[in-house]
């Protein structure tokens, strides 16, 4: 297989933890309100080919707060429509004059594919079922705000793990950090091939199991848009597995819950959860920004 | 095989499959679609088939799932003694899966096609056979534990099944699909490491009738994509024999002599090839000489075929094929 591009950011799985520190450490020297112009004369393209409303919007901020120009392409609207093939899409940015791409896509892999047949470095925004990397490091960094470190903390990931990126990208990232990792939902959602993914994860089937001392309580969308064919009962699910404030009183009591968006209140969690004193889900959203300029500039070599 | 465009399923295309003008410097012998374009709705007329030539019926890539249908084919193929092929697949349960189900899936974010898929079809098909004398299933490229254990109970019985491996089945597993290599896609899927040991074990034992390559060009636009929307199969010609040895003659010790079978008396009796895969006299001079011992390196850029699409690339094989006579006429020379 080609190389991959440099400055590429595909997955969390096979980076080092000194990397991911130091993507962590560079995001606390970024300040989204006084940005430094690291990314002047920089253009960098967002190649969309699914719904995003935190990712697209953080990108784009922090990229143009740090100077750089951006376009957006998204998948309807443009020659994707007309059948143009992911590579050809990726050589057209780049010959317009793309110095990195930020993709995300419903096809696992798809950004893997572009950053080796392209010299430009290609950032992962997600892509099918496989990875969410700069959920995962934002996530991370949401967490050091409010504990000393991840190593030894419970965490509680609870909901529809299989058809969930974001899950796979914090496993790896928190199982590398040294978390003790839980994971809870009904087996269509929780398959027992879920331990293979990193050490020492565990599985419950009960909610309240999961959450009872947890540190920190990170809750999944259901995806319905990803549900073919399953048949899950929407009343059951919520019954056993809906985050409640009942439930919440299990965790520990500075626990933080988590939530990468988008909500859906009443379906995974409550209203009262969303909004409650340890919900951090906006703070996450605002933590995209510093952490996506970091990711940007590093990919760009510009960190400084 | 009759997964073409149009779909083999009458005896006017058997007919013109193996017309001369066609220019094939290899013996021909087509396999009829079972029902009428593969839609696994109406049987084709078996008798006019094998009349023009046909040595076996099957859907392949788009298996029959209806039981009554199946039942069906397996009766009337009974009556004029025509082998049945099935690609077993309940392909309700594979929908959106392009590799096996495992951890290599989970991790890579695929769909995975469970081995339950295969088995159960194979264990339907093989007690379906049982209802008719002279009834012949033949398994195309089994890939599960669970599906041997089916082909070995109807073996046991008076079921005449008989089955086929690959050899990208017998020497690869799930996670040599790695980083999403296309290369590795190809259904039925790689699968577990049990699986291909149960398959190493039914190759010796003899369980398993015939070694297929199941070979499968694509042209670089269908595979050098997103590993989902990629097409499945690879290519396996000209990689076989040497994968074959390589991998069962001298790492696991299977004798010479039960591989060539594999590739010649054993595939001749699935499908009753008379005078063929023997070197009996009498028999068609249908030969090919290999060399056992030859050490080679396979580039796939240097293949034969236009398409490069092998997950063998850089594979160091011992064991080469010298020169291949067809009816008496060498039609390939090393």
């Amino acid at each position: 297989m080609n190389r991959i591009a440099r400055g590429s950011l595909l997955g969390i799985e096979h980076m080092e933890v000194a990397e991911i520190v130091g993507l962590l450490r560079l995001a606390r020297r970024m300040n989204p309100l006084k940005p430094r112009p690291l990314l002047r004369g920089k253009r960098v393209l967002l190649l969309f080919y699914e719904a995003s409303t935190r990712t697209r919007s953080s990108f784009e901020i922090a990229a143009k707060s740090m100077g750089a120009m951006t376009t957006l392409v998204l998948s309807s609207g443009s020659s994707i429509e007309k059948g143009e093939s992911l590579l050809d899409t990726a050589y057209t940015l780049r010959a317009v004059g793309a110095d990195l791409i930020v993709v995300r896509h419903p096809h696992a892999g798809a950004p893997l594919l572009m950053a080796t047949h392209l010299d430009i470095p290609v950032l992962n925004a997600g892509d099918g079922m496989h990875e969410h990397p700069t959920q995962a490091l934002l996530d991370a960094y949401t967490i050091l705000r409010h504990k000393k470190s991840i190593k030894g903390l419970q965490v509680a990931i609870v909901g529809d793990i299989y058809h969930s990126r974001v899950a796979r990208s914090a496993i790896h990232l928190l199982s590398k950090f040294g978390a003790r990792i839980t994971l809870c939902g009904p087996p269509e959602f929780l398959p027992e091939v879920a331990t293979s993914l990193a050490p020492g994860l565990h599985i419950t089937r009960t909610a309240e199991d999961a959450i009872r001392g947890g540190d920190v309580i990170m809750v999944l969308r259901v995806q319905k848009e990803r549900l073919a064919g399953m048949k899950i009962r929407l009343q059951d699910y919520i019954a056993r597995y809906q985050m409640t404030m009942t439930r919440l009183k299990l965790a520990k009591r500075d626990a933080l819950v988590m939530h990468p968006g988008p909500i859906i209140r009443g379906l995974e969690l409550t209203w009262e959860v969303a909004d409650c004193p340890q919900s951090v889900i906006v703070e996450e959203v605002r933590n995209g920004v510093p952490v996506r300029m970091a990711i940007l500039a590093k990919a760009l070599g510009r960190a400084r | 095989m009759p997964n073409t465009h149009p779909v083999l399923d009458s005896s006017e295309w058997i007919t013109w499959a193996q017309q001369p003008e066609r220019g094939a410097v290899v013996n021909v012998f087509p396999v009829a679609a079972a029902t009428h374009a593969s839609k696994g709705a109406a049987l084709t007329d078996f008798r006019g088939l094998q009349r023009a030539g046909a040595v076996a019926v099957t859907d392949d890539g788009r298996p029959i799932l209806s039981e009554d249908i199946m039942r069906e084919t397996l009766r009337v193929a009974a009556e004029i003694n025509l082998p049945v092929i099935q690609h077993a697949e309940d392909t309700r349960m594979t929908e959106n899966c392009s590799m096996n189900d495992g951890p290599t899936a989970f991790r890579l974010g695929l769909r995975g096609m469970k081995a339950a898929a295969e088995a159960t079809i194979v264990e339907r098909d093989v007690q379906l056979a049982q209802q008719f004398t002279g009834a012949r299933l033949h398994v195309a490229h089994l890939s599960t534990a669970d599906a041997l254990k089916a082909v070995r109970r109807g073996k046991r019985g008076r079921t005449r099944v008989t089955c086929e491996v690959t050899p990208h089945h017998f020497t690869l597993i799930d996670e040599n699909v790695g980083e999403y290599d296309t290369n590795f896609k190809m259904n039925p899927p790689l699968r577990s490491i049990s699986d291909r040991e149960a398959l190493l074990v039914a190759l010796a034992d003899g369980t398993v009738d015939a070694i297929a390559t199941d070979h499968a060009p694509h042209a670089p636009h269908e595979k050098i994509i997103e590993f989902e929307r990629a097409l499945f199969g690879i290519t396996g010609l000209e990689t076989a024999l040497g994968i074959a040895i390589t991998r069962l003659h001298r790492e696991q010790k299977i004798p010479l002599a039960r591989i060539v079978e594999l590739f010649t008396a054993g595939p001749a009796r699935v499908v009753d090839l008379r005078g063929r895969g023997t070197l009996v006299r009498g028999s068609y001079a249908d030969v090919t000489i290999f060399d056992p011992k030859k050490r080679w390196t396979f580039d796939a850029s240097k293949s034969l075929s236009k398409s490069h699409n092998t997950p063998f690339n850089g594979w160091q094989l011992t064991g080469k094929v010298v020169a291949t006579i067809v009816g008496g006429v060498i039609q390939y020379r090393a």
